[in-house]
């Protein structure tokens, strides 16, 4: 059994990937923020490498087509505690059944890797509704704490939607920040995470009137509304603040 | 009055409309501010667990109808305010660029006329469609009595039309809402339905946005009137048919008047029948079914106990077990326990695999209903002669409180 273990960013992913992907053998994926090393496996760092990273993009999206490349990227946003053998798994039964194996429900590992899959993109859905802006001099702010590294995957949504405002998302949790200025995007990793007051607070609180009056009371179920909303997202929402 | 106590009226005053939809449309932001995304983002939940996706409100909660069932009416003493056209597209406006809402949804009492009543709503959507440059979500009632010209100027500009016609039968209406005739209320759905066919309106190319490109949906009231289950769902079944509706949402009655036509104060709303309407109309919408599959006039009313569709199987047991090798998709959705995304998996998978009930259950599969009508290969999952009572018996035993948990406070 070998360890490879990856570094925080897609290219690295990539290359890791592409690593498994040659050497068909056992392998355990573990990124190196969790690799803890061990008495009975090998480790192997992968280093990045920009012309395997391209190779690799191409021959995945010649062979097996965008969502399977799309599904590597979410596995790599995923970003929580997974087994290290899955992906592995995952890359071998691809090589040797094809693409069309993606749509095999009744493989667990498959199985696996799509429900992990439906919740990053579940959680990206979410949070296109729960992202709340506060205004603050001459730009919008947002703080958030997704389970998942999905802050790029928030920028073409907003971008388009508020193209001619200049905002900024910040995900407190792995201490991302998507920026738009002037119609510029950029992602940025951050060191510390500033603080940022909100100035005009007549909307907020015409907002928390409107939230609270719009609920029919003789329907009054709580339970029903924390279905929807977990807690842990409630607060930065300042409807509930 | 200040603009936080007239928003706090009017949100009161509308939200027993249910429609909150902002899906459906797909658009860029080619204006200013906004777009539109097809399967629709809810923004939030209010305190009785319902979606808040679109800022939902009057214009002015001054009528001059007196609908028995609507808090507005002309005899009921709640305080009647209006907001300006100015206002309502200010707030949209300052309201979706912090991400709070998706869009309008524009609703409003009849003040003075109804064709007066829809200039205003015009004056208030064009306002933020062009001082504002606001591409988003635009939901706007269209309103009964009021000439076709005006539904179809007002169309042009948003996404979404509704008429609700309350109740499914001419009969209640003349009871509840003497001033809305049938007529009156079918009439606006007509004209949109043509309207959208008309090459000039709806043709991208001709317009540079076509006319409710979101479709037209509806409201009935559950439990107002003493219609039946039947005659609701006929009506919605019609209404699909006839103009095209993309939803019709079932509304169970609030006691908000006391009117002796109407269930006491006292009573709860019939949110079980509710879901049972829906669940209903699910079946017609996405499974195939046809609303006089699902209730006849012996049973006029759903059995609040089961859900539609196993009612149905049960109802039809000779048609079981069905195979999940031979069946279609639809022969899959007439299974209870399979919906829409397990028979689409069931068909992609069987083809690479030996499926069991264990990797049907992977699938997404709800095994405790779908075993009694099952067969794997020509050989049945349930062993037993299938007996509707036995089935209903042991279902209900395990499922009481899983059905009373997701309905809280029943």
């Amino acid at each position: 059994m070998i360890d490879i273990i990856y570094k925080q960013n897609f290219d690295n992913f990539l290359c890791a990937l592409a690593y498994i992907y040659k050497n068909n053998s056992n392998f355990n994926l573990i990124s190196l923020d969790k690799y803890a090393p061990s008495f009975i496996t090998t480790s192997h760092n992968i280093s990045t490498d920009l012309n395997t990273v391209k190779l690799f993009k191409e021959f995945i999206l010649l062979n097996f087509g965008e969502e399977i490349l799309e599904s590597f990227y979410y596995l790599y946003v995923y970003d929580l505690n997974i087994s290290p053998t899955l992906i592995p798994k995952y890359i071998y039964l691809l090589s040797k059944y094809g693409p069309a194996y993606y749509n095999n429900y009744s493989n667990p590992t498959i199985c696996q890797i799509r429900k992990l899959i439906r919740k990053v993109t579940f959680e990206v859905h979410r949070f296109l509704g729960l992202i709340r802006f506060s205004q603050s001099n001459n730009f919008l702010y947002s703080f958030y704490e997704p389970d998942h590294k999905i802050t790029t995957l928030l920028s073409s949504h907003f971008t388009d939607r508020l193209k001619n405002e200049n905002f900024i998302i910040i995900d407190k949790k792995h201490k991302e920040a998507l920026v738009y200025q002037n119609r510029n995007v950029s992602i940025l990793l951050l060191d510390k995470i500033p603080t940022l007051n909100s100035l005009n607070n007549f909307y907020e609180n015409l907002w928390k009137t409107y939230f609270e009056n719009i609920a029919i009371p003789e329907r009054k179920n709580l339970k029903l509304q924390n279905n929807f909303i977990p807690k842990r997202y409630k607060k930065h929402l300042i409807e509930f603040k | 009055m200040d603009l936080m106590n007239k928003l706090k009226i009017l949100a009161e005053s509308a939200r027993y409309d249910v429609s909150c939809a902002s899906s459906s449309v797909e658009r860029k932001n080619n204006s200013n501010i906004g777009n539109s995304r097809k399967f629709g983002i809810c923004h939030s939940w209010g305190t009785d667990g319902r979606c808040i996706s679109l800022l939902k409100i009057l214009m002015t909660n001054k009528c001059i109808y007196n609908c028995a069932y609507c808090v507005n009416n002309t005899k009921n003493t709640t305080k009647r305010v209006s907001l300006s056209s100015e206002d309502i597209a200010k707030i949209t406006y300052e309201f979706y660029r912090r991400n709070y809402i998706e869009g309008l949804f524009l609703s409003s009492g009849i003040e003075y006329s109804p064709n007066r009543t829809m200039e205003k709503m015009y004056k208030a959507v064009y306002l933020l469609r062009n001082k504002y440059g606001f591409a988003g979500y635009i939901h706007a009632k269209a309103i009964p009595n009021s000439d076709p010209e005006y539904i179809i100027k007002l169309g042009k500009l948003v996404d979404r039309m509704s008429v609700n016609i309350e109740l499914p039968t001419k009969k209640s209406l003349a009871l509840l809402a003497p001033q809305k005739s049938f007529k009156s209320l079918v009439n606006p759905m007509n004209t949109i339905y043509k309207a959208k066919q008309l090459p000039e309106l709806s043709n991208t190319k001709i317009n540079n946005r076509s006319f409710i490109p979101g479709g037209q949906s509806t409201q009935i009231i559950v439990g107002a009137s003493n219609d039946s289950d039947k005659s609701i769902l006929l009506c919605s079944s019609n209404l699909y048919n006839k103009f095209k509706l993309k939803r019709v949402y079932y509304s169970a009655y609030v006691p908000v008047i006391k009117n002796n036509l109407l269930p006491s104060l006292f009573s709860t709303p019939p949110k079980l029948r509710e879901h049972r309407l829906y669940q209903a109309d699910w079946l017609m919408r996405f499974y195939g079914y046809k609303a006089e599959e699902l209730l006849d006039d012996l049973n006029p009313n759903f059995d609040l106990n089961l859900d539609p569709k196993f009612n149905w199987a049960l109802n039809n047991l000779n048609l079981f077990p069905i195979d999940i090798y031979k069946a279609s998709y639809y022969e899959l959705l007439r299974i209870p326990g399979i919906g829409p995304t397990s028979a689409k998996r069931i068909i992609e998978s069987r083809r690479y695999s030996n499926l069991n009930s264990l990797s049907l259950k992977k699938m997404g599969v709800v095994m405790k209903r779908a075993k009694y009508f099952i067969s794997i290969k020509k050989e049945p999952l349930y062993k037993q002669l299938l007996d509707s009572d036995y089935i209903k018996n042991s279902l209900f035993i395990k499922e009481k409180e899983v059905q009373l948990s997701f309905l809280g406070g029943n």
